[in-house]
């Protein structure tokens, strides 16, 4: 007989059964190694754990997440090579991007791949006052959308999708970065504080140059190069981190920093299909932002999930 | 009912979790400290299963915690809560190093024999059951395909609920759920000539 057919052994719910069941104890101290003593340091090295032989497409998106690393590592030490014709003017970029030396700004980028797209909007008045709106689409449906307002000492962060309204809010935080991640993180696609990630995500393995500068939709921009992936280095830091097939084009604006263009491109300049996957600024406008977009007031009735000034 | 499953005894909450994410991406230094004292023993207990020494699971939960670090701007607040998305991180770790080393999926010297059931005040002949019990789980788990294997290491290493794990794998918290009943009930009947004491 099959046991998964006896209508009488109808499924439970397998959070609920009951401890004396031997199977399950057996089960509980098979899985129950012992756990050593560890540390976690945010600015060690990863371990190495060896080269990822993973066959994945290029995403950037992706990337863009692995990238926000070992920022205070990246911005002390010299790591760019001199594989173009002016590293040092590369070397200019990412100190000024990490200084946050930008004009105010507002920022609405798209992208997306086959049935999902995103938007990705930012407004930067300082590094103190900003927002970041990403919202999530399928087949043209909104289906979830995540925020993070940040206006000096307050700070808010809020998750609308299927499963509700989240709103957290904090005082007296948000102030600082946290070192490793990066001058404000929650900036979002486009934003200049992408821009920093992409630029301090390079690692020995791979060159960032400057190229000549150009001009996009009739904005001034500095070009940057990414890459080529040194074939067979291995950077412990970005354990898994994905390879690019050839090397990576930003053109930053330079009053804001803002990526307004990326580009994979092959050894030879050529631009590689991304398959499909697409990202483009449709409106960026320089200049003061409106304060009243700083200023978040939750929807009635949501619960909102206060965090105290200084975590216990 | 308090789930007998519950084998980190989880004293982290989907609440106590998001405010530490958001803290600490505010700039407390302590928040990703409490994060990381409270999800490492199962954090590592879910690569240990998925190592093959215990060297390698210790490097990949560092590795796992670094990335978790530098991603923590991308975390959602939802119901579904920050573990998820932690052993997501961990699951993409683990699934690299079995496609560098081609270890098992599931690495059975996890428990050595000083650390088998050996409950104050039982006896020699009752250890050495209990002994003997987790043995031949071991061996009925490893017959079992790299999927099912996964789903237990969810669940009895890093003491998931069915509807964390089914945020970590994709599926739906239902099919978790009676895929977990019916290896636990496929393991019942394998013993079922030979009960486990």
């Amino acid at each position: 007989m099959n046991p998964f057919h006896n209508p009488l052994a109808s499924p439970r719910d397998i959070d609920t059964e009951p401890a004396f069941d031997p199977i399950v104890n057996a089960l509980q101290t098979a899985f129950h190694a012992p756990v050593p003593t560890m540390r976690f340091n945010p600015l060690a090295a990863a371990p190495d754990v060896g080269p990822s032989r993973a066959v994945r497409p290029w995403k950037p998106v992706v990337a863009f997440g692995v990238v926000a690393a070992l920022v205070l590592a990246a911005i002390t030490v010299p790591l760019i090579s001199d594989g173009g014709a002016q590293p040092a003017s590369a070397q200019e970029i990412l100190a000024k991007v990490a200084a946050g030396s930008r004009q105010p700004y507002h920022v609405l980028t798209a992208g997306g791949r086959g049935d999902y797209t995103w938007e990705m909007e930012s407004w930067y008045a300082n590094s103190l006052t900003v927002r970041m709106e990403e919202r999530d689409y399928v087949n043209g449906q909104l289906t979830s959308t995540f925020g993070v307002v940040r206006d000096g000492t307050e700070f808010w962060m809020y998750n609308i999708d299927k499963t509700g309204v989240w709103v957290t809010h904090a005082t007296n935080q948000g102030s600082e970065p946290v070192p490793g991640l990066g001058p404000d993180p929650f900036l979002g696609v486009s934003s200049a504080a992408e821009a920093t990630s992409l630029l301090l995500s390079y690692s020995p393995c791979v060159p960032v140059t400057r190229g000549p500068d150009a001009k996009v939709d009739g904005r001034d921009a500095y070009v940057v190069v990414e890459g080529p992936w040194s074939p067979g280095c291995i950077d412990p830091r970005v354990s898994g981190a994905p390879a690019a097939p050839g090397r990576l084009v930003f053109w930053l604006d330079k009053a804001t920093f803002v990526i307004l263009q990326e580009q994979v491109q092959d050894a030879s300049g050529a631009p590689v299909d991304q398959g499909g996957y697409f990202r483009e600024v449709r409106t960026l406008d320089v200049g003061p932002v409106d304060p009243s977009v700083f200023h978040y007031t939750p929807p009635a009735g949501v619960k909102v999930k206060e965090v105290g000034g200084t975590a216990p | 009912m308090t789930s007998a499953l519950s084998l980190t005894a989880d004293t982290r909450t989907t609440s106590s979790d998001d405010a530490d994410v958001l803290a600490a991406v505010s700039g407390d230094e302590h928040a990703f400290d409490r994060l990381y004292t409270g999800y490492v023993p199962a954090l590592y207990r879910y690569l240990r299963a998925r190592s093959a020494t215990p060297e390698d699971a210790a490097d990949l939960t560092q590795v796992v915690f670094l990335n978790a670090f530098r991603k923590l701007g991308s975390y959602r607040t939802n119901a579904s809560g920050f573990a998820p998305w932690l052993f997501g991180i961990a699951r993409n770790a683990a699934n690299d190093a079995y496609r560098r080393s081609k270890t098992p999926a599931l690495s059975w010297d996890i428990v050595p024999d000083a650390f088998m059931p050996h409950a104050t005040g039982q006896t020699p002949e009752a250890a050495a059951l209990a002994a003997e019990a987790v043995a031949r789980v071991r061996t009925a788990v490893t017959a079992l395909d790299r999927d099912k294997q996964e789903l237990l290491a969810l669940r009895f290493a890093a003491g998931l609920t069915s509807a964390q794990i089914a945020t970590v794998v994709g599926k739906r918290e239902a099919a978790v759920k009676k895929q977990l009943w019916r290896l636990v009930q496929q393991l019942k009947k394998d013993f079922e000539d030979e009960p486990l004491s």
